[in-house]
């Protein structure tokens, strides 16, 4: 009764700070705004980032930084929560790590082929550090992809990207690296499901997982055809190996040879409601995945009764908030107008 | 028992004169207006808005009052935060400046350095940890202070290296403090000037806002005067939604109390209107607003009856009624010396200090409470602390033993008894009401009516001679007389009522259909008889669960040690006071809506509500 009781009160803390998010009020302020200092001292006095930008000095913050302070909070709502009663799952909550550290190592294989891993510094995630399965700082001393290999040698990432270790002067093949580090990421997260749980909280987790991945591959298929003009046998070796319900959907967009062909194929599936009215092209295809994201997880953090898919969706939409919060920021600081920040919104 | 008299006022007059007659409806503060344009004869076409043309050079005389006195107040409030933003800038310039005191070189120093570029900032915790990726880099770190978030600090670089240096540090989230101008000692001597000049600054900063609070002082009292008069006349314009016309004359119809007529008259003298003062009642059509009044005791219970709905004009006001049966009720319910003195407390305080007009009916019912306490000798769950005064007074003990089992029942069946005295009261009430509405089916003939009260009161009497005094009385005359013919007058009184204004089809839906309907409507009457009566039982109950609640405080406060008792008694009566007080306030009310006013009352009544513009008060 107790489990039972304290299962409850944890879903209503994760709604409770769901309702505290920012609303579409709240956007409309900040699109107004003309400078970083004016966000940052909206964001400080006016929503419930408030404790978390308590220290900075609102005229002279610089954005990266206040970008990394919102980040952080949100990985110390998560730590908050998981302390509340996620003890005997350990396990599967510490997906938030594991997804930062595949995140580091996407970064470090990005910067090894630039030149430039030192940079990985500038974003590095300090609070990960701490919780993570290898020294993720040491990614920025990396000078060979030898040397990544060597930072990762005890922990399972080393089989993943091994496998991809240039031959000679060959460059690192990145998109495989990409392929094989997000493919082990959702297979451990979903056996940590089926490992841990049963009946409708690993049913829910399990459809959050696949409809993730499906975005992936969407959003991957859809850049490639559009952008890069990429052949359909190198696009099927970069998907991301799942059966998942749209599995058809994500076969049709391989086979259209034309721009309007795959836009037919999204208006015919179960996604075209989030496909813009007007006929606009998409673009910013990964925009259109997370309107559809948001509107799942706002779907269950409302109705879900499981605390573990409420945590996954607020996490998810927190995640949504910083990136609008970022695109914001950016918008102001290249002078777009309102109405254009207010496009790149996912509300 | 009293509704404030009203008259009924017409005001007519060309329409010429119509914007005058409004200004002194307006300033009248009194006047009720009614929709005359939705009577017939007023219903004329209502003459077109008067452009802005009338009020052109009042216009014009506002805009270079309003333009000249915003100039000069934002001469002086731009240059009050200018001020406000250098004094905060120089503030900040001293803390950044603590921050730099181990600093031991003179900033000069550093700013003459041709081959060197310096900055000063502060740099977030996280990156600094990252700066010993950056050794090789060509440049010189130095922290000098540091809390849980920042190092404030500075570097040098060569010159040659600037822009690629300066990437760097902003890369890692620095944020470049720029020193004041004044910045050319070392640290403490900057701070030393910079705080001899934040002085200076709040000098001037004061006296600048002294010559705002002077600005406010000539200025205010004439602002608010003219928003007043603007404010006044758009109320005035309000007013017009009300007027009827006919022909090329306006008509204006309204109440105003009665006791205030002849001020209202006084307004309107020169001025080329008429003005005709006629009684509350005089035309059908319009239904006069309703201001009760009451005396200091009687006025806060008010809140009570406007809650259930104003009496109409025609009826009683029943606050006065109210007043009395609610406080007796409650204090009869909650009697504790004690805490009813302590209720009271709060009552008072309640209202000086939040205005709330609960407050004033807590003092009363507290005082009411306290009575009581003193009859069943109970003072905050003591119930022996008044046996010295009893003694005194000469009695030997007290004069209610509430716990007493032999007390019990007949508490019950006095509150009872109460119970249906305050029935019989309401009745008479309805039946006065009756008469004065020449409404005689419901005087006479009505379940609330005289043949109600004849049975009501029949049958406690057969009730009471019965279990008290052994005597029957139900013999068959009395049984015919008292409740049979007053069971049937009731039956029939719709027919007779209708009889008695002479009208026909006594039977609007036929007889069976009457018959069937009112057989039903029997059983409700009789049953409401009994439960209203039984209703009043909760009266001796909350007696007792009062006594019992307090007596289980003193059983815990008895448990535990003695540090702790005082703080169960004082805790327990705070609780029994909170949660009972709480409880029996609701009971009453729902006794006085339930039990009182379904017998008498109807409500419906429009309030008195005069047209009036609130004044804004002259700027501080």
């Amino acid at each position: 009764m107790f489990e039972s009781l304290s299962t409850k009160s944890i879903l209503t803390k994760i709604r409770v700070m769901f309702g505290k998010r920012l609303k579409a009020a709240d956007y409309e302020q900040l699109v107004q705004m003309h400078s970083v200092a004016e966000v940052a001292s909206y964001l400080k006095n006016s929503t419930h980032y408030g404790p978390a930008l308590a220290s900075i000095d609102e005229n002279t913050v610089h954005r990266g930084y206040l970008e990394s302070l919102l980040r952080k909070e949100r990985f110390t709502r998560y730590m908050r929560l998981i302390r509340y009663d996620f003890s005997q799952e350990t396990d599967f909550y510490r997906f938030v790590v594991i997804r930062g550290e595949v995140e580091e190592l996407l970064t470090a294989v990005r910067l090894l082929r630039s030149g430039a891993s030192l940079d990985l510094l500038f974003t590095l995630p300090a609070y990960l550090e701490r919780y993570a399965s290898f020294p993720i700082r040491k990614l920025a001393t990396v000078r060979s992809y030898d040397d990544l290999l060597a930072v990762i040698r005890r922990t399972p990432y080393y089989k993943v990207l091994e496998l991809f270790r240039p031959v000679g002067n060959e460059p690192v093949n990145i998109l495989a690296c990409e392929t094989a580090l997000e493919t082990y990421y959702y297979r451990t997260i979903l056996s940590l499901i089926a490992r841990q749980f049963r009946g409708a909280p690993r049913q829910e987790l399990e459809s959050l997982m696949y409809q993730e991945i499906e975005f992936y591959n969407i959003a991957l298929v859809y850049r490639l055809k559009r952008f890069f003009r990429t052949g359909n046998e190198e696009i099927r070796s970069l998907l991301l190996p799942f059966d998942t319900p749209g599995s058809g959907t994500i076969l049709q967009m391989l086979e259209a040879d034309t721009f309007d062909r795959l836009r037919q194929v999204l208006e015919e599936s179960s996604y075209r409601k989030f496909l813009s009215q007007d006929g606009r092209d998409i673009y910013y295809i990964e925009g259109f995945t997370q309107k559809a994201g948001v509107s799942l997880c706002k779907h269950l953090m409302r109705f879900s009764t499981q605390p573990s898919s409420a945590l996954v969706s607020y996490l998810y939409l927190l995640s949504t908030e910083l990136a609008n919060i970022t695109n914001i920021i950016e918008g102001i600081r290249y002078g777009l107008a309102p109405k254009d920040i207010r496009v790149l919104l996912i509300l | 028992m009293a509704i404030a008299k009203m008259v009924l006022v017409s005001i007519s007059g060309d329409r010429e004169k119509l914007d005058d007659a409004l200004l002194c409806c307006t300033h009248s503060g009194i006047f009720h207006p009614e929709q005359t344009s939705s009577l017939a004869e007023y219903s004329a076409s209502p003459p077109p808005l008067p452009g802005t043309s009338a009020y052109n050079s009042l216009t014009t005389k506002l805009q270079e009052y309003v333009t000249s006195a915003d100039q000069q107040l934002a001469q002086l409030t731009d240059r009050q935060k200018e001020m406000e933003q250098d004094l905060l800038s120089q503030q900040n310039s001293i803390r950044f400046m603590e921050h730099l005191s181990a600093l031991d070189v003179k900033f000069d120093d550093l700013w003459t350095c041709q081959y060197l570029k310096v900055r000063f900032g502060r740099l977030p915790q996280e990156s600094y940890a990252k700066l010993q990726y950056y050794k090789d880099q060509p440049f010189a770190f130095f922290s000098f202070d540091h809390d849980e978030d920042y190092h404030w600090c500075m570097y040098i670089t060569a010159n040659a290296y600037k822009a690629e240096i300066d990437t760097l540090f902003s890369s890692l989230f620095f944020e470049r403090i720029h020193l004041p101008d004044c910045a050319h000692g070392t640290p403490e001597e900057v701070v030393a000037l910079l705080r001899r000049e934040v002085e200076e600054q709040q000098n001037r900063l004061e006296q600048v806002k002294a010559d705002v609070k002077g600005w406010n002082d000539a200025n205010g009292t004439r602002l608010a005067t003219v928003k007043n008069e603007l404010m006044f006349m758009q109320g005035a314009f309000e007013l017009r939604k009300y007027v009827g016309y006919s022909g090329k004359r306006f008509t204006l119809l309204g109440f105003i109390p009665a006791d205030k007529e002849q001020e209202f008259v006084t307004l309107f003298k020169g001025l080329d209107v008429e003005l005709k003062v006629s009684p509350a009642e005089s035309d059908a059509r319009l239904n006069p607003p309703v201001q009760l009044k009451n005396n200091r005791f009687t006025r806060s219970f008010e809140m009570f009856v406007t809650m259930y709905g104003l009496p109409s004009y025609k009826d009683i006001d029943p606050t006065p009624y109210v007043a009395i049966t609610y406080t007796l009720l409650f204090g009869i319910m909650f009697g504790d010396l004690g805490q009813g003195l302590l209720l009271s407390l709060i009552g008072i305080l309640m209202w000086k200090w939040k205005r709330m007009g609960l407050g004033k009916v807590l003092t009363r019912i507290g005082f009411s409470s306290a009575f009581f306490g003193c009859l069943y000798g109970s003072v905050f769950g003591y119930e022996h602390a008044l046996d010295p005064l009893y003694h005194a007074l000469g009695f030997a003990e007290k004069p209610l033993e509430v716990m007493d089992p032999g007390t019990t029942s007949s508490l019950l069946i006095g509150a009872v008894g109460l119970g249906a005295l305050l029935i019989i009261c309401s009745i008479l009430i309805n039946i006065a009401l009756g008469i004065r509405h020449r409404d005689w089916g419901r005087a006479l003939f009505s379940n609330n009516g005289l043949a109600g009260l004849v049975f009501y009161c029949s049958v406690l009497a057969a009730a009471v001679s019965t279990l008290v005094f052994q005597v029957n009385i139900l013999h068959l005359p009395f049984v015919l007389l008292c409740l049979v013919l007053p069971l049937v007058v009731v039956f029939f009184q719709e027919p007779i009522t209708k009889l008695l204004r002479h009208r026909h089809h006594l039977f609007e839906a036929g007889f069976g259909a009457f018959f069937v309907e009112t057989f039903f409507e029997m059983f409700e009457v009789l049953l409401s008889f009994v439960t209203n009566t039984m209703s009043f039982l909760r009266v001796g109950g909350f007696i007792l669960s009062h006594a019992g609640m307090m007596l289980v405080v003193m059983t815990l406060s008895e448990m535990v040690g003695s540090g702790a008792s005082i703080v169960v008694v004082i805790v327990g009566n705070l609780f029994v006071m909170a949660m009972e007080g709480l409880i029996v306030g609701i009971q009453v009310l729902r006794l006085e809506y339930y039990e009182i006013f379904s017998r008498f009352y109807d409500g419906g009544g429009e309030p008195y509500t005069p047209f009036s513009v609130e004044k804004q008060p002259a700027a501080k």
